[in-house]
């Protein structure tokens, strides 16, 4: 079964610098789902854990090295076992989900030799409310909640 | 990253139920397909015992080493393997996972 110890804003930061540090050339990878949320909680320098944790992040790479970096850190790796919770490489296919202009509301961020790229909250939430489970309602009241959507 | 209207060009060859993890595993495997180290780390995953679709795999070897190894767009990919009474959909649900506890 896979871990679910993913719940506070600092966890996906921390991995971003991590993952930064093996970088040997510069990289650059899309986050979305609630790693994305936590990111922007985190930006805003709020504590408050998701109120459902999550199981993994899901960036969206097109560099060969950070797409390496995270097979390394898949469901059952070293790294889940560390972190309790894994990374799942999305494909560029899923950014179909979103409205055609995210990239506009976006916030970039460098770390080192990886830019990171968020969709904004408001963008983030919009698969997930085209899911509607009892979790993305959840999360949607928790990005709320901190004031990072309407 | 590809723009939107190449991605939105492409979501006619996943059809309107997508599964986002076959995608990936087409996606990814191709990209790593082109780095021979990744290369042979994946095809060693994929023929160890105790990969659990490692039959599935042996029996379908040609076919997802070519896609793997193709250049061609998404579109004129699935194009080509529908002229073969396949398509691009059933063979990404083909493509091996790998799982983090053995890849080695």
């Amino acid at each position: 079964m896979p871990r679910r110890e993913l719940k506070y804003p600092r966890q996906v930061d921390e991995w971003l610098v991590e993952l930064a540090d093996c970088l040997s050339q510069p990289g650059r990878l899309i986050l979305i789902g609630s790693g994305g949320l936590l990111w922007h909680a985190f930006q805003r320098g709020r504590t408050e854990p998701l109120p459902e944790n999550s199981m993994d992040v899901d960036p969206i790479t097109d560099s060969d090295e950070v797409a390496r970096l995270c097979y390394e850190a898949l469901i059952g790796s070293e790294f889940e076992a560390k972190h309790g919770w894994h990374v799942n490489l999305m494909p560029e296919a899923v950014l179909g989900e979103f409205r055609a202009d995210w990239m506009q509301r976006a916030t970039t961020k460098a770390y080192d030799r990886l830019e990171v790229v968020v969709p904004s909250p408001a963008d983030l939430l919009v698969p997930k409310l085209k899911r509607n489970e009892p979790r993305d309602r959840a999360h949607a009241a928790w990005a709320k909640s901190l004031g990072m959507i309407d | 990253m590809r723009d939107y209207s190449e991605i939105a060009a492409e979501a006619a060859v996943w059809g309107p139920y997508v599964s986002y993890d076959d995608v990936a595993r087409f996606e990814y495997g191709r990209r790593f397909w082109r780095i021979p180290e990744l290369r042979l780390r994946l095809l060693a995953h994929w023929l160890d015992d105790r990969h659990p679709h490692r039959e599935r795999f042996v029996e379908q070897r040609p076919l997802i080493e070519e896609v793997l190894a193709s250049d061609e767009t998404v579109p004129a990919l699935d194009a080509r393997l529908r002229q073969c009474g396949t398509s691009l959909r059933c063979v990404s649900r083909e493509i091996p996972p790998v799982f983090g506890q053995w890849f080695r």
